[in-house]
């Protein structure tokens, strides 16, 4: 079973950085935390609006940012409103997007360790 | 076990996908792909500076880039799509800061589209120019911009048949050949208005010879001697776009050279650009004499150095940095539509008075 989270490429990079640069694995997380927000809020109001292809846009755009940082509960939910919103329907996206801000909670605690952890 | 932060010890197993011999070799596009956490294409399209890729993801390449000192094999992305990403500028001359200016305006636009520039010089003369252009023409660059050229106009029609041409102060007109200038025709009516307005008659020019420009400059100047009731004091000295071409030129002024018709020496000296404007200011003071309370002196083109505090050089204003941006901006509108027709745009000159300019006092 994947964990929730996977810091395995995150840390990877982390290890390869340059000593004279600023950490980059940071500007990464802090990017992606500020992005999730937004495509969150993409969803939501897809999901109001019942617009099935704003629903498969913002899912497949949060699919990507939570593949890149190992986020895997978050990218697992995303590929599968995703294929909700490919299907042409909004049905049962409620229930997952809760899931999903749920998964971004549990989450957040463990990029914001990752980031102050230089 | 799973490397978390609260396993800090735990074996950090290599990055996902990474293939085992990329530590023995130069890092490809496949190893940033890998450590970024994304794929190939995103890699490529956040390389070319693709807007559509996502902020987190764009960061997590860069990140990846930087961290394996990963560089772009460009030969292969010029194979892939048929362009080099550089274009080239020949400069007419490296020692004028002019050029330098204007050179920092290209750059700057051309790395905001994702270009590198390819600097060369024609040395001031045609037959180097011809041989830096032929050399461009051979490494496939994108675009050519001639700042300052000397080459002939059917040399410049000839390479805008090959590759994109913009031309700086030039007023060349070739069909497909863009061109950015100041109005020196302007230019030079405005110096000479303000020496006018100053109280001289006795005002010469030291010319520009065969720089790109300097016929406009020659014209202005001969038109606003006219237009003030000066043209029997119309007297231009031979020179160029060089220091040593404004000291000769204003030496022969001074001596009174045959040439000159008149014994009497010039109260006031238009020089074709800085560079012969500071030449100037060197024979002016080699001849005993003082600026501005026995010659003024105004140059052209208000580079850096004329606004240094001992030279102080009144002058006319090009907007150096605005040019080379619009120079740039034509190449690259130009590869987006080729046969598009020329552009040629003017650009309104101004002067800036400074310290080498007052009143005659003979």
């Amino acid at each position: 079973m994947q964990a929730p989270v996977d810091l395995t490429s995150l840390l990877a990079l982390r290890r390869l950085q340059r000593p004279d640069r600023p950490d980059g694995v940071a500007r990464i997380v802090t990017s992606f935390l500020a992005e999730s927000g937004l495509r969150l809020e993409a969803l939501r109001r897809a999901v109001a609006a019942g617009d099935a292809r704003a629903l498969e846009d913002a899912a497949h755009a949060l699919k990507g940012i939570t593949g890149t940082v190992g986020a895997n509960q978050m990218h697992d939910l995303a590929m599968r409103l995703e294929h909700i919103g490919r299907d042409g329907h909004t049905a049962g996206a409620a229930t997952m997007l809760t899931e999903l801000e749920s998964a971004l909670e549990s989450a957040r605690p463990i990029f914001d360790r990752l980031r102050a952890a230089v | 076990m799973r490397p978390t932060l609260d396993h800090p010890q735990s074996p950090v197993k290599p990055a996902p996908r990474l293939p085992a011999d990329a530590a023995n070799r130069p890092p490809t596009i496949i190893d940033v792909a890998a450590y970024a956490g994304v794929s190939k294409s995103v890699v490529s399209r956040v390389l070319r500076a693709d807007p559509a890729v996502s902020p987190a993801r764009r960061e997590a390449v860069l990140v990846a880039v930087d961290a394996l000192r990963y560089r772009p094999n460009a030969v292969a992305r010029s194979l892939v799509q048929r362009r080099t990403f550089n274009v080239g500028v020949i400069v007419s001359d490296l020692h004028n800061l002019f050029f330098a200016e204007i050179l920092d305006g290209i750059a700057s636009a051309a790395a905001a589209a994702g270009y590198k520039v390819l600097i060369t010089s024609g040395n001031l003369d045609a037959a180097v120019e011809s041989v830096a252009l032929e050399t461009l023409l051979q490494l496939r660059t994108d675009g050519i911009i001639l700042a300052g050229s000397r080459l002939s106009a059917a040399a410049i029609r000839a390479a805008s048949r090959s590759v994109p041409i913009a031309l700086v102060t030039s007023g060349m007109r070739a069909p497909g050949v863009d061109t950015i200038a100041t109005d020196d025709v302007k230019g030079a009516w405005l110096a000479v208005e303000h020496l006018v307005n100053l109280g001289h008659s006795r005002i010469a020019m030291v010319d520009g010879g065969a720089g790109a420009g300097s016929e406009e400059r020659r014209r202005g100047y001969g038109a606003a001697m006219h237009r003030f009731g000066l043209g029997r004091h119309i007297l231009v000295a031979p020179g160029d776009f060089t220091e040593d071409g404004g000291r000769h030129g204003t030496q022969s002024l001074l001596a009174g050279q045959p040439w000159t018709r008149t014994k009497t020496r010039p109260t006031a000296i238009c020089a074709a650009n800085d560079m012969a404007a500071i030449g100037a200011l060197n024979a002016i003071a080699e001849a005993g004499l003082e600026v501005p309370r026995d010659v003024s002196v105004v140059g052209y083109d208000n580079t850096a150095l004329a606004a240094l505090r001992h030279v102080s050089l009144t002058t006319v204003h090009q907007p150096r940095f605005q040019i080379g941006e619009m120079a740039m901006t034509a190449l690259l509108r130009r590869l987006q539509r080729p046969a598009a027709r020329s552009r040629h745009d003017l650009l309104e000159p101004s002067l800036v008075i400074r310290q080498t300019t007052a009143p005659p006092t003979l």
